[in-house]
């Protein structure tokens, strides 16, 4: 109830012009290069190696359908849906959510947060919709990326294997339709959910859990967090 | 008569900090007031200044800024008006994240629309004045506690406050005496008022600083004007 209720006091803001002053613009723009563009390198190398692993399923299916179309359908359409914003979501956890907790953790426990509250600064809105919003566009950026350089990889590591002949542009159109209204509706949908959600378990954590073992109990939350949304998204859309 | 800067009208609040008890007091600031309030215990003086910024409901009586009663403001009213106070911050109240030089600019560029490069160019005026060689552009940690205790009263005067608190109890380096005596007479210039919290007589019977008020948080809490 508390991280639904953050995640809703969250999107009032930001949908809030008085909440971007120049301050928070700054800590949108700062948290956006460590949870989105630090992140890339990781989410790169990650991408292919799941790259090289879609060829290896293809293959494997090929063999046993036959039917390349199917084939290829079957495993854009489980990659856009749910692997790409599963994987995504876990990475942002490692880096963002990690930084954002700790950076949560540190103002309240060390004092600073109600020392913006004595500047007339209010925390939540300088500390934690930046924060948040920009984990949850990260998490969509960075699932596009993710999509594109797997989907990259595979093409070519499947034109290696000569597991397909098909060129670079018919590829990317076939794939681009198989993904389908939904797929295009479902991937924001999921992808802005779980930065959210992400965020508003962190704060929740920062906030209330005054256990030795926040940290952990932090990242198992938002672990959770991510896979309820993954899995509530794909069951309704 | 003018309206006094800050009024305290039959004000008691309940300590929350330690040990029970109320903070009681009576009385108001004006313009161009210096007011040194001497703390004998800590718990006092921290809950003074909630109360001085709106952040301790009183039990009884009212506190009024600018005329306004803190207790009637919606939440970002009360956070524009705290806006108009420069405070001098204690050991805990910088951002880890942010550079000195951030943490010290951070109030002003949040509730104002003055120019950056203007507030820089203040801040790094007000840093040389309180003896750092310019605006540290490091994190807080990374500064001894003496440059931390400059710092602080850079950020406290800062911008054009209408009242300056000068914060906890804290070590103020004897050499920074001077420099804050000149900045706290340009603030009583253009009629700001400041409150200045000590532990020590040395400052109070230090003649560069010349206290308009003189007031005494006494051990049971009663706030008493000695002047």
């Amino acid at each position: 109830v508390d991280t639904t209720a953050c995640a809703v006091a969250v999107v009032g803001a930001a949908l809030d012009p008085r909440t971007w002053r120049r301050t928070v613009r700054g800590e949108f723009v700062r948290f956006l290069d460590i949870a989105g563009v630090q992140s890339l390198t990781a989410l790169s190398l990650t991408a292919v190696f799941v790259g090289l692993g879609l060829v290896a399923q293809a293959t494997y299916w090929l063999d046993r359908l036959g039917d390349q179309d199917l084939v290829r359908t079957l495993i854009s359409t489980v990659l856009v849906r749910e692997v790409g914003p599963l994987v995504v979501g876990l990475l942002v956890i490692g880096r963002g959510g990690f930084e954002m907790l700790s950076e949560l953790a540190a103002a309240v426990r060390g004092g600073t947060w109600r020392a913006l509250q004595t500047a007339g600064i209010d925390p939540f809105t300088f500390l934690v919709v930046p924060r948040t919003v920009a984990l949850a566009l990260s998490t969509f950026c960075l699932t596009n990326v993710f999509i594109v350089i797997t989907l990259a990889a595979g093409y070519l590591a499947a034109r290696a294997a000569e597991v397909t002949t098909r060129a670079p542009g018919e590829f990317a159109l076939s794939v681009l339709q198989s993904v389908g209204g939904t797929g295009y509706l479902l991937l924001p949908i999921k992808t802005l959910l779980m930065g959210l959600a992400i965020g508003a378990v962190c704060t929740v954590t920062a906030l209330d859990d005054t256990s030795a073992n926040w940290l952990r109990r932090g990242l198992i939350r938002s672990v959770l967090a991510v896979l309820t949304v993954t899995g509530v998204v794909s069951a309704v859309l | 008569m003018p309206e006094p800067l800050l009024a305290f009208e039959h004000v008691q609040i309940p300590i929350t900090n330690g040990l029970p008890g109320t903070l009681t007091l009576d009385g108001s600031i004006a313009t161009s007031d210096l007011a040194m309030i001497e703390v004998q215990e800590e718990r006092h003086g921290a809950c003074l200044a909630a109360a001085i910024f709106g952040r301790a409901r009183p039990a009884a009586g009212r506190v009024l800024f600018l005329g306004r009663d803190w207790a009637d403001l919606p939440p970002n009213y009360a956070d524009a008006l705290r806006g108009r106070i420069g405070w001098a911050p204690g050991e805990d109240g910088w951002l880890p994240h942010l550079s000195m030089a951030e943490n010290i600019c951070l109030p002003l560029l949040h509730h104002t629309r003055n120019a950056p490069d203007a507030v820089l160019e203040q801040a790094t005026a007000l840093a040389i004045r309180f003896g750092l060689p310019g605006l540290p552009v490091g994190p807080a940690s990374e500064m001894d506690e003496r440059d931390r205790a400059r710092a602080a009263f850079v950020r406290a005067f800062l911008g054009s406050p209408s009242l300056i608190v000068l914060g906890r109890p804290r070590l103020v380096p004897p050499e920074l005496i001077a420099p804050i005596a000149n900045a706290i007479g340009d603030a009583r210039e253009r009629d700001a008022a400041v409150l200045w919290f000590v532990t020590t007589r040395e400052p109070l019977n230090n003649g560069s600083i010349p206290a308009s008020r003189r007031l005494n948080i006494r051990a049971d809490g009663i706030v008493e004007d000695v002047s």
